[in-house]
């Protein structure tokens, strides 16, 4: 598997689209996740017909002691979506370009073939979450700086904790983009279909009047309601309280993502052993 | 396991019974009984659609039979003992087009567990180390032909399986690919070469298969797949020698062409015939069995199969 793994790597670190993915993580958790939020709610550019009462709040979620549920929450929406391509990428494009009965006749089984491409993307998914975590970092020791505000810094047990929920959160998108390329061999209709899931139809399913009792049961079930718990459970609830969110548990998001994360890549690694390589 | 006598065991690098495909109700290999030796270049020839590719894919553990079984290097196919021992180009040549030729060897290199050395070894074997840092998406087609059988050949492969490695080229790309097989299937090294060009199979073959139809309807060496039935014999006076040819033992029939008398007799009674007729008093000058085109040999072999 190690082999896999390392040649999984170089398939992917010498890939333009993987490293136009991974930037477009960093820019999109700076320019939105900051940027945006500090220029026109925090310092009302944009006009005197902007005026957000709760800016004092949202400048405390900018801050450095913060910046560990910034992230996540970050990653937990537009990274949901580029983690979803980049695992349909990674398994679609050895449909598309047919590499996937050169890989087939080499030396490992199919199972090998497969852990070594998951544990390949697993590397690299946790150095985009770190990345994304270090510029959060500094774009909030920035922020901080321009208010005037603490630089103090979260507690390394939420520093950690953060890197294992980002990392599982881009992980469970991958995993998804990965099972929707294995299911139909190829890379459009599973990002297609897959953005069409992580754009629309949750928000679609949240957004309807259904019965609380059904609404708690989808929340309890859908990704991006639990990625958004997880983030959510990594947020000073002091910081958090009154702009809306409704923490559901860090816990079980944790356990409902790592969930779907074994569920995906055991049911895609199922189809790549089972089925021919025509 | 039905095996022949003296023709089983590790002499044997690919052994089939009863091998077969099926898709959508239509046996795309049916019933395959193929037997490849170590050390020899044998070539699976047939038209287009005749299964070679489905059959590779199974030797290979891309799909899996029907029914049947097949045993490549002692293992069932696609275990990674008989994949480690064995170098495939299956159908066109696919590489990753983002990556140089190199590169592209190089993550090969990582499955298989070899080091740079072998990429180097094997770029140099295929002639490609001077353009093997270009993209391959700037490759010819011939180009990427080659990165294909350098890709089979950086195991150093006991078993070397290429599949139409000459389509699509030119013909001085197909001239050096079939140059580049005799020198990679020389020595102890065992290839398996799929083709509906009987020139290709000519050149580089010393035994072949014939499959049509999804069917193997000969196996052998060149020379025995040539050889037609009957002799071709010359005699003088000819009128007689056609009379004395017709009644001897076993003549199926005679025909005279171009002052040759061709006789349709099962080799056993080849002896019978000539000392008919020289007990006749007819000079024999020349008496051999007949010789097929291997074009004719396979249109002949794949019609009966049909």
């Amino acid at each position: 598997m190690g082999g896999a793994m390392r040649a999984e790597i170089l398939k992917l670190r010498r890939r333009p689209a993987f490293w136009i993915l991974a930037s477009l993580v960093l820019v999109t958790l700076v320019l939105f996740g900051y940027l945006f939020t500090w220029l026109f709610i925090v310092r009302g550019v944009g006009g005197e017909d902007v005026q957000v009462a709760d800016a004092d709040q949202f400048l405390r979620l900018l801050l450095p002691a913060e910046f560990v549920g910034a992230t996540v929450s970050s990653l937990s929406g537009l990274g949901a979506a580029l983690a979803l391509i980049l695992g349909a990428l990674a398994v679609g494009s050895e449909y598309g370009w047919r590499t996937v009965k050169t890989i087939a006749v080499q030396r490992p089984s199919r199972l090998g073939l497969a852990a070594g491409k998951v544990a390949g993307i697993a590397v690299l998914v946790l150095a985009i979450a770190l990345a994304a975590l270090l510029l959060a970092l500094l774009a909030s020791l920035a922020v901080a700086a321009a208010e005037g505000e603490s630089l103090a810094l979260p507690g390394a047990g939420r520093v950690l904790a953060g890197i294992g929920a980002a990392w599982l959160l881009l992980m469970v998108w991958t995993a998804v983009g990965m099972l929707l390329a294995a299911l139909f061999r190829g890379t459009g209709l599973a990002i297609g279909l897959g953005l069409v899931y992580v754009l629309l139809v949750e928000q679609i399913l949240l957004a309807l009047p259904l019965p609380e009792r059904i609404a708690d049961v989808l929340a309890a079930v859908m990704i991006g309601a639990n990625g958004t718990a997880l983030a959510e459970g990594l947020a000073d609830a002091s910081t958090t309280q009154g702009l809306g969110f409704d923490p559901v548990g860090a816990g079980q998001a944790t356990l409902v993502l790592l969930a779907y994360l074994v569920g995906s890549l055991a049911l895609a690694a199922l189809l790549f052993r089972r089925r021919d390589i025509a | 396991m039905h095996r022949h006598e003296g023709e089983s065991g590790p002499a044997m690098v690919v052994e089939t019974h009863g091998l077969t495909k099926r898709y959508d109700g239509i046996d795309a290999v049916a019933d395959l009984d193929l037997r490849v030796r170590r050390g020899e270049v044998y070539g699976l020839l047939g038209p287009n659609g005749a299964g070679k590719t489905t059959t590779l894919r199974m030797l290979l553990g891309l799909v899996r039979p029907t029914r049947g079984s097949a045993i490549v290097l002692g293992r069932e196919p696609g275990e990674p003992e008989s994949l480690r021992r064995l170098g495939a180009l299956v159908e066109e040549p696919a590489h990753y087009p983002y990556l140089s030729g190199r590169d592209n060897l190089r993550v090969l290199a990582r499955y298989v567990g070899c080091g740079d050395a072998a990429v180097d070894e094997a770029l140099a074997a295929v002639e490609l180390a001077e353009r093997a840092d270009d993209k391959v998406k700037a490759y010819s087609l011939g180009m990427r032909q080659r990165l294909g059988v350098a890709a089979a050949l950086l195991k150093d492969p006991e078993l070397l399986i290429l599949d139409e490695p000459t389509n699509g080229l030119d013909p001085k790309g197909m001239l050096e690919m079939r140059q580049l097989i005799r020198r990679v299937g020389q020595g102890e090294r065992t290839v398996i070469l799929s083709s509906h060009l009987m020139v290709e199979v000519e050149e580089v073959c010393d035994r072949v298969g014939i499959i049509s139809r999804g069917r193997l309807v000969a196996d052998g060496p060149l020379a025995e797949l040539r050889a037609g039935r009957g002799v071709v014999v010359a005699a003088d006076p000819p009128d007689a020698a056609r009379h004395v040819a017709a009644g001897a033992r076993g003549v199926r029939s005679v025909e005279e062409r171009d002052g040759l008398l061709h006789v349709d007799v099962a080799a056993e009674d080849v002896a019978a015939l000539n000392a008919a007729l020289v007990h006749a008093g007819i000079a024999v000058t020349e008496l051999r069995p007949v010789r097929r085109s291997l074009e004719s040999a396979f249109l002949e072999l794949t019609a009966e199969g049909g």
